[in-house]
């Protein structure tokens, strides 16, 4: 504003040349003070010199007299004014007057003759062309030399420009007054603001110190304006606000950057704990110079941020569990378009997300969700209700074949979705039906198990019946055939009357059929016994070779009839084996009349025995047609016939061989034969030598079995001779066979209670019998025994060991009692001894 | 022996006819009875040489028949033929029982003419010597 600039140069009293009689006085005054011409002189050079400044002056200086009129005019009032000095000098100050106070002149003389001084006094003058211009005067007296005031000195500045320049400055100081009162306005405005804000506010200034601070913050932070304004931010609350993060927003990022938003910082304030604050920060750069203030909006969102935590982590949470469920879910908007899913449903549907999210439920993977069921459930079910579960919609996907699936559904209102959970239950189906089928076959096989048990009960049943049958059948059979048989005989007997031969010969033929059906009832009663294992074996100490010498014995008529050559290879010693005589001698005999019956008159059977260490071998070879070698298996099967030509004589039952083999089995030996067509049959069988304790224990077992049977009791007698000196074996076998006998006439028992085993010991089962009784009878036999030894002069050669055990006092097995009663002997002799 | 008296004892009647002819026909006196009770009080007032007994009988069976004649002094030396048609080991166990060859014998049904001829005549054979 150059107005402003000129106004501060200083006023200076101008002299010109025609104002210089008005400074005259002055002048002489300060000759005087001088006092000699020297200093005249240097006045008047002094004076020369103002008189040259007064008329070259900017400023308009006028000299007047104190009516007004004017005296001097210099060049500056000649530009000021418009009037040139000889225009004007002489004539009235009130020329110069504006019309709107055209007597100003006359107070301001008034004063100045009353001595006073006017300065800058700024009024209007009268230009010559008329025109007002604005001036500022300083007016001073004029004294003389006497001091008398005699005018006046006017020092003018026309200050028109610095009026205009003023009048746009009062312009704008008015508009700035309307601009500093809504600028009150709006600070009052923001301060309220400020106070009522509920964020924290602070203000700092250029060095970080606090300028101002809003309520919020001090019932935030609580602090009091004492202890924060005027401090540095950092030093707020013991130093609690020197956050680097702060710091780095404040020192760093601000002065970069005059504007800063949500500027995140969590802190642990000492005075209200952790915090998570938003800072948002301003700079603003005052009007006024450099000086900057900074805004500093704090926003507490440890709550939000809790909250949204929370929400974030309730979010994650529902997410992962979306995620996690293996089941397919599938978010839907109210208008069945698909929001989300989780990865079991893109897994399951072999879908991904771009052809699922914001697709139509029914268009989903080639329109192939569009099914009826859902349909149903999702516009009819679904609105009216706002769940529903397992609903079961069996389908055939396109890309994952047929399915059976349950949906679960929720309509969630609140959030205008619907979640739908899908269990693909089609293995589960499967495995169910399966199961039913598996369940369905249990149940029939337990069905199928029960009725083959009672089946098996029945069998066993019938089985008992169909031997009950047999051994009746056989017994109502034989009753009718023994009858028959009988008239038959008394025919042929020609006991009722004569008959002719050709009756005879009918008759003959009626009995031979009769007997051989007599034959073959007994057969069938064998081997049903045989087959059903009820054939029991009664096993003794049998010479095998004399079974075969009395067999052959019984064969050696008819042979001798049919020419045919009967002979036998047996061992010179007697072949002892535990076994069923009779059973043996049955098998023998099936086999020689096989032989018999199959050889040709001439031809020759040979019946041989072997003894053998585990076994004893027999056979029987004839000479007769033999069978093909292929039949020769099928020899044991009952019924069976080769087409064999048979001679005269008895015919077979066709169960021969086949009770053979079970006779040997049951002496668990073997049966085979080897034959061929026209080179004759040989049958060979094999019947093993049972181990002295299996034979011990067998019989005693039975023994026990037995009396378990009646409820009585069973015992046994061990008795064993020990040779003190030497006797040779077959003298022991003979004292042992001696001894045997004496015990079989002192028992009055049967012949297979005793046992010879390996000639060494002498087993005596005594069945039916308790203890008190084997007691006494172990007594009996012990006499016995001794007297026999005494009598052969034995009792000094032999010691003499007897023991026993009964059942069930001294145990429960055959063994057992066996060993108890061996025992007992050796504790018996060493009593003995003492 | 022609001329013995012999006691046929069957519930059969049939059988006891039957063999009562041919033993009649080869000159034995034959008495008849159908039970085994019966048997019994026949054998004490008929007294017969030799008593053909047959064991399965709804009465009374054969065995207990035996059984009593022994107790009896005036029966008790009388042989008996044992006729069967079953062979199990009960009527092995009598056969044990009564192993006497002298006094008891045993025939299976349908019985051998000729060997139950020659038993008979052994049995009354060894009782009179």
């Amino acid at each position: 504003m150059p107005a402003v600039s000129k106004t501060t140069s200083f006023p200076i009293v101008g002299v010109g040349a025609s104002a210089g009689e008005a400074l005259k006085g002055n002048l002489a005054k300060a000759g005087e003070l001088l006092g000699d011409i020297t200093e005249r002189r240097k006045l008047e050079e002094a004076h020369s010199k103002l008189a040259a400044i007064v008329e070259f002056a900017d400023d308009a200086i006028i000299g007047e007299e104190l009516d007004g009129i004017i005296t001097s005019w210099n060049k500056g009032a000649e530009i000021a004014y418009g009037y040139n000095a000889k225009d004007i000098v002489g004539k009235s100050i009130s020329l110069l007057m504006p019309p709107s106070h055209p007597d100003e002149y006359k107070e301001v003389l008034t004063k100045i003759a009353c001595g006073e001084t006017i300065k800058h006094y700024e009024t209007q003058r009268r230009r010559k062309d008329g025109q007002i211009i604005d001036v500022s005067l300083t007016i001073s007296p004029v004294k003389n030399p006497s001091g008398e005031i005699i005018g006046a000195s006017t020092i003018a500045r026309d200050i028109t420009e610095r009026k205009e320049m003023e009048a746009g400055m009062e312009n704008t100081r008015k508009e700035l007054e309307v601009i500093k009162k809504s600028a009150d306005e709006t600070s009052e405005f923001v301060e309220s603001v400020i106070n009522t804000v509920r964020e924290p506010l602070i203000v700092l200034d250029q060095d970080l110190r606090v300028v101002k601070v809003s309520r919020s913050f001090y019932e935030f932070f609580k602090v009091t304006p004492e202890d924060t304004v005027g401090q540095l931010i950092y030093d707020l609350g013991n130093k609690q606000w020197d956050i680097p993060k702060l710091r780095e927003l404040l020192e760093t990022i601000l002065p970069q950057k005059s504007t800063f938003d949500n500027y995140e910082v969590e802190h642990d304030f000492t005075t209200i704990g952790k915090h998570i604050m938003l800072l948002n920060a301003r700079q603003i750069q005052m009007a006024s110079g450099k000086e900057r203030i900074i805004l500093l909006a704090i926003d507490d969102i440890t709550e939000h941020k809790k909250a949204q935590q929370a929400i974030e982590e309730a979010r994650v949470y529902a997410e992962n569990i979306v995620e996690t469920i293996q089941e397919p879910l599938i978010v839907l908007d109210t208008d069945l378009k698909v929001i989300s899913a989780n990865s079991a449903f893109y897994q399951t549907f072999k879908v991904n997300h771009k052809e699922t999210e914001g697709r139509f439920i029914y268009d989903l993977g080639n329109r192939q969700w569009n099914i009826p069921k859902l349909r149903q459930l999702l516009e009819e079910v679904l609105p009216k209700n706002s769940a529903f579960d397992n609903y079961e919609i069996e389908h055939d996907f396109e890309t994952i074949g047929p399915k059976t699936m349950l949906f679960n559904a929720r309509r969630l209102d609140a959030v205008q979705m619907i979640l739908i959970t899908i269990y693909d239950i089609t293995e589960r189906k499967r495995a169910e039906e399966k199961l039913q089928k598996n369940e369905e076959q249990f149940i029939e096989r337990k069905k199928i198990e029960i009725e083959l048990k009672e089946a098996n009960e029945q069998l066993i049943k019938f089985n008992d019946l169909k031997d009950e049958f047999v051994s009746i059948a056989s017994h109502e059979l034989r009753t009718p055939l023994s009858i028959i048989s009988g008239a038959v005989k008394l025919l042929i007997d020609e006991i009722p009357g004569r008959i002719v031969s050709g009756q005879k010969e009918i008759l003959d033929m009626a009995m031979r059929n009769l007997n051989r059906l007599a034959r073959i009832v007994d057969a069938l009663l064998s081997i049903s016994k045989i087959e059903s294992g009820k054939t029991e074996l009664y096993r003794t100490d049998a010479d095998i070779c004399r079974l075969i010498t009395e067999t052959v014995d019984e064969y050696n008529l008819p042979a001798g009839k049919k020419h045919i050559n009967l002979s036998c290879q047996l061992p010179a010693h007697p072949v002892i084996l535990y076994a069923d005589a009779d059973r043996i001698k049955e098998v023998i005999a099936n086999l020689l009349s096989n032989s018999l019956k199959f050889t040709p008159e001439g031809g020759s059977i040979d019946v041989c025995c072997e003894d053998r260490n585990d076994d004893v071998f027999v056979f029987v070879k004839d000479t007769g047609c033999g069978v093909a070698k292929n039949d020769v298996p099928r020899l044991f099967e009952k019924f069976t016939q080769f087409n064999r030509k048979v001679g005269p004589g008895e015919k077979g039952t066709g169960l021969g061989l086949a009770i053979c083999k079970g006779l040997v089995n049951l002496h668990n030996g073997k049966i085979w034969a080897e034959s061929d067509t026209g080179s004759g049959m040989k049958v060979s069988f094999t019947i093993p030598r049972l181990s002295a304790k299996y034979i011990f224990t067998e019989s005693v077992d039975n023994a026990v079995a037995s009396s378990l049977k009646t409820g009585g009791g069973a015992a046994v007698v061990l008795i064993s001779t020990k040779p003190v000196i030497q006797i040779d074996s077959p003298q022991m076998q003979v004292i042992l066979k001696d001894v045997s006998g004496v015990l079989e006439r002192n028992l009055r028992r049967n012949a297979h209670d005793t046992v010879i085993q390996n000639t060494k010991e002498i087993l005596v089962v005594l069945e039916n019998c308790d203890i008190a009784e084997a007691t006494t009878v172990c007594q009996r036999l012990t006499q016995a025994i001794e007297r026999h030894l005494v009598d052969k002069d034995l009792s000094s050669k032999l010691d003499l060991l007897i023991g026993y055990a009964a059942y069930p006092d001294d145990g429960q097995t055959g063994q057992s009692l066996i060993e108890k009663a061996r025992e007992a002997g050796v504790a018996c002799l060493a009593l003995n001894k003492a | 022996m022609s001329g013995a008296k012999l006691l046929v004892v069957d519930d059969e009647p049939d059988a006891v006819l039957i063999l009562a002819k041919t033993l009649l026909a080869r000159g034995y006196r034959v008495t008849t009875a159908k039970s085994g009770l019966q048997a019994i009080n026949l054998a004490k007032v008929e007294k017969p040489d030799l008593i053909l007994l047959d064991i399965l009988m709804p009465d009374m069976d054969g065995t207990r028949v035996a059984a009593a004649l022994h107790k009896d002094p005036a029966t008790r030396d009388i042989p008996v033929i044992f006729l069967t048609c079953l062979i199990t080991k009960k009527t092995q166990e009598i056969g044990l029982r009564y192993h006497d060859a002298d006094r008891y014998a045993f025939m299976s049904k349908p019985y051998d003419l000729d060997n139950l001829l020659a038993e008979i005549d052994r049995l009354i054979g060894a009782h009179v010597g």
